[in-house]
């Protein structure tokens, strides 16, 4: 559904000349019709826009003849004007089917069909229920009406593909598609799609703020289409990474470029957005029910990925995404079963993959980070607890032994140095935590006195460590696409140690430092919109404001309590 | 080292029928030279020498291994010595396709649980291991221990080697093949099998391409370490002439003489092992390194 609910937002936001009279003969060849004629400029067309023919599986041939109307028929619209659709009608019946067609073809049963991306208004209801009668009426005529709901299911089914974009873009897009079977190349090119199809051309700085808007939308639309054609290849290419990766950046980039327009509190913006998340959505649904199967069978695992370094870093990936897919169905209207069944998968695939609590970067710190909100937000704090002490034990482990501790530069090298061949001195790469950080923000959120005095105990082993607590600038909300670096929109505080107690971390994480943006700074404060924080730290690879950590427990005091029971935590792992 | 002691406790090793109350008292003679030479030199090396003839001889011999194992990997002081000859016997072992059937009529059953987790921890090759805890399966069927014992030994081999333990129990040499422990343990192999050849294919869990680049470049260093070491420690290579080829499996080489040369065609075979690490070495080494302490602990 939501996926028609994109391409009908791409529809309607089409032009009738050059853009929907070129991509129906599209839709038409895909179809099986011989189209006969296109629509042109400066042309007498004695009404019809286009014709085709069809021939159907028994041989029997009919005559197609289309009118294309742009947007919702009301009664001026089938009667008034030089575009009318009652004249047109009866001009191709008469004039068209008399004058313009060869014997052969008059003698052919005729469909004339008119074609909208909107829908037939209230208030010409009757007037048209007259038109299909008068044209029924006919010899040799029927009539047809293709209207926006008509079109998206049709066009699902026969030209969802790179056909659709008649502008930016096209060539991207292509090369996503072509390259589906190399997640990463399919995923590079798709941004690089998004960015050609959300440029903003010079000529628009000089356009009224009406038009700015319009042309936004546009583009916003034929974005999110082509997330959804790429979703709808991915599936009959077998793989769905690049639809579950590129829903994140595309939400990301449409909210950075209405922040920059100041259009994120606009209702046609927001409802864009919505359909985009929706199919986002799906995409991830669609995505985890292919792979946690897989996820939670290590033999597989390890096949794909043979080395432990490799493992670790598909493991807190999936992890994260999976997190990341329970936090985005917190804010949507889901039934309360869906989520549970996703957070017992959650902690199924914790339970299955032992290097979970076991972080070889720092940077997959953000990944369990992300778990923990989850889990806070669907109000498991048992399981957050379990996954807390079994790191702390983990990390206790490391820093005693002084070996394979978590690498700072988040490079893979690096951690193959470390965690592999052991080529690496054993504190060479463990110079900043912003893991340990999370960390104690998490116990003191989680009110987890014992496993915040345990962290406490580890103070001495830090010692040359710098614990780095991560806060956002207002510009977090445009980095997706600009130019803007990791650094540009960080605003960090280096922590001397932990506080006394649980309550007093809590504080000491909320509270910002010189240069972070207040809460009240962000466009999507207040709004569900918040979440795309949550997207913008997976994928950009920021760490989750301590702030999200107390909206997600807010959030959770407003679901009902969730069933979980010990088979329900991880345990096995820690 | 060669040492006059050792030299007739291999000989003695080496006798025929001996019986194990001599061969105990032999063996007990080994371990205590052994003990009196590496006490004297930290560096001392228990595979070589006549220690290693002596190890040799005693992983041969069906009844003076069992013995020797058990005790010297249950006695802290002859620990050294046991883990030399584990390593004989794994080396030995190493391609075997079926478990070692072991005599352990004259171990302790205390001792043969603590030798059989400690094979375990000391990744000895599956073969020698499995054989070790399924004859203990067979020469104690109802101790309660040897039972609790069985299942964790079961367990780690399931997890840990499943591969090599699926072949070791399905195969028609073993002769453990009526016992419950390996028809069980078959069947939750064969189970996981089945379970694992119904997950599709997925495009989406792919190495990258970066990590392609990584992978196949740690393999060849790995490769390569493997080949220096076994070159480095072949005696056959002392006495072998070694020609590398890019292209043919087929070559004809040329020797000249005074004079004249001759032509002889050598076909190449291709020798490979492969050997099964544990899996946890390719998911969680950590974890892997906490079970085997805890096998080595284990008393």
């Amino acid at each position: 559904m939501s996926l028609q609910l994109v391409l009908q937002n791409y529809l309607a936001s089409l032009k009738e000349r050059d853009e929907l009279d070129a991509l129906l003969p599209e839709l038409l060849m895909a179809m099986g019709h011989s189209v006969l004629s296109r629509p042109q400029v400066g042309v007498a067309q004695a009404g019809v826009d286009i014709l085709s023919s069809f021939t159907d599986s028994e041989g029997n041939e009919e005559l197609f003849m289309f009118i294309i109307k742009f947007g919702n028929i009301g009664r001026e619209d089938l009667f008034t004007g030089p575009q009318a659709i009652l004249p047109s009608a009866r001009e191709a019946y008469t004039d068209f089917a008399r004058h313009r067609l060869t014997e052969a073809q008059r003698a052919l049963s005729k469909r004339l069909v008119i074609v909208s991306t909107g829908r037939v208004k209230q208030e010409a209801t009757a007037g048209f229920a007259g038109l299909a009668d008068e044209v029924n009426q006919q010899p040799g005529f029927s009539f047809k009406f293709w209207g926006i709901d008509q079109l998206t299911p049709m066009i699902e089914e026969y030209v969802f593909d790179e056909a659709l974009l008649l502008a930016n873009g096209k060539s991207d897009l292509r090369a996503a598609l072509a390259g589906l079977e190399d997640s990463q190349a399919a995923i590079h090119r798709f941004i690089r799609f998004v960015e050609a199809c959300l440029v903003i051309p010079d000529s628009d700085s000089s356009a009224s703020a009406a038009t700015r808007r319009r042309k936004f939308l546009r583009r916003c639309a034929a974005a999110a289409m082509g997330h959804g054609v790429l979703l709808v290849w991915g599936r009959t290419e077998g793989n769905l990474k690049p639809a579950a990766v590129c829903g994140e950046y595309l939400l990301l980039r449409l909210w950075a470029q209405a922040v920059d327009l100041g259009l994120t509190d606009d209702q046609d913006f927001r409802d864009r957005l919505e359909a985009t998340m929706g199919v986002h959505l799906s995409a991830l649904l669609e995505y985890f029910a292919k792979v946690l199967p897989t996820l939670k069978n290590l033999r597989a695992l390890v096949r794909y990925r043979p080395n432990p370094v490799f493992y670790a870093q598909l493991i807190f990936e999936e992890v994260g995404r999976l997190a990341t897919l329970l936090l985005l169905l917190q804010y949507a209207p889901v039934h309360q079963g869906i989520r549970s069944g996703i957070r017992l998968e959650l902690v199924e695939v914790i339970n299955a993959n032992s290097i979970a609590v076991r972080p070889l970067l720092d940077g997959q710190g953000i990944d369990l980070s992300l778990v923990f909100a989850a889990l806070m937000g669907e109000g498991d704090t048992a399981s957050c607890r379990t996954v807390l002490q079994g790191m702390l034990v983990q990390l206790r482990n490391a820093l005693v032994n002084n070996e394979r501790l978590p690498v700072d530069t988040d490079l893979t090298e690096d951690a193959i140095a470390v965690h592999f061949t052991g080529e690496a001195e054993a504190r060479a790469f463990f110079k900043t935590s912003t893991l340990i950080p999370m960390l104690a923000t998490v116990s003191g959120f989680l009110d987890d006195e014992r496993a915040h005095g345990f962290l406490r105990g580890l103070a001495p082993h830090l010692d040359g460590v710098a614990l780095e607590r991560w806060y956002p600038t207002a510009d977090l909300e445009r980095l997706t696409g600009s130019t803007l670096s990791l650094g540009a929109i960080s605003a960090s505080r280096v922590i001397d140690g932990f506080q006394s107690d649980t309550q007093a971390e809590v504080q000491a994480s909320l509270r910002l430092p010189a240069g972070a943006g207040a809460e009240a700074d962000f466009r999507w404060h207040g709004s569900d919109w918040e979440v795309l924080v949550v997207l913008s730290a997976r994928l950009h690879r920021h760490p989750l404001p301590t702030s999200y950590f107390a909206e997600t427990l807010a959030r959770a005091r407003s679901f009902e309590p969730p069933d979980v029971d010990e088979s329900g935590q991880p345990g096995a792992s820690s | 080292m060669r040492d006059p002691d050792l030299l007739e406790i291999y000989f003695a090793l080496i006798s025929a029928n001996l019986n194990s109350t001599d061969g105990a008292a032999l063996l007990d003679r080994l371990a205590f030279r052994a003990r009196d030479m590496a006490g004297q030199d930290e560096s001392f090396d228990f595979q070589s020498g006549h220690t290693g003839d002596c190890l040799h001889a005693v992983a041969d011999s069906g009844l003076l291994f069992s013995i020797a194992l058990s005790r010297w990997l249950s006695r802290d002081a002859d620990i050294p010595l046991g883990k030399a000859l584990q390593h004989q016997a794994s080396v030995a072992r190493l391609d075997q396709t079926h478990p070692q059937s072991y005599d352990l009529q004259h171990v302790e059953e205390p001792d043969a649980i603590v030798a059989a987790k400690r094979l375990c921890a000391l990744a000895a090759a599956p073969a020698v291991s499995l054989g070790w805890a399924l004859s203990m399966a067979r020469q104690f069927p109802d101790s309660a221990s040897t039972a609790s014992a069985l299942t964790e030994l079961l367990d780690y081999h399931i997890h840990e080697l499943p591969r090599s333990t699926q072949t070791l129990l399905a195969s028609s040499e073993s002769v453990f093949g009526a016992l419950d422990a390996s028809i069980n343990g078959l069947r939750r192999l064969q189970e996981s099998e089945a379970e694992l050849s119904i997950l599709p294919h997925l495009r989406e869990l792919e190495m990258t391409a970066d990590m392609r680049l990584i992978f196949s470049t740690l393999k060849r260093n790995e490769h390569r370490e493997i080949h220096r070491q076994a070159e480095e420690r072949s005696i056959f290579a002392l006495v072998t002439r070694r020609i590398h080829l890019k292209y043919s499996l087929r070559p004809t080489i040329e020797v000249r003489g005074e004079g004249s040369s001759t032509e002889s065609q050598m076909a190449m075979v291709s020798h490979e092992l492969t050997v099964e690490l544990p899996l946890s070495e390719g998911a969680d080494p950590m974890l892997g390194r906490a079970k085997r302490n805890r096998l080595w602990r284990g008393r």
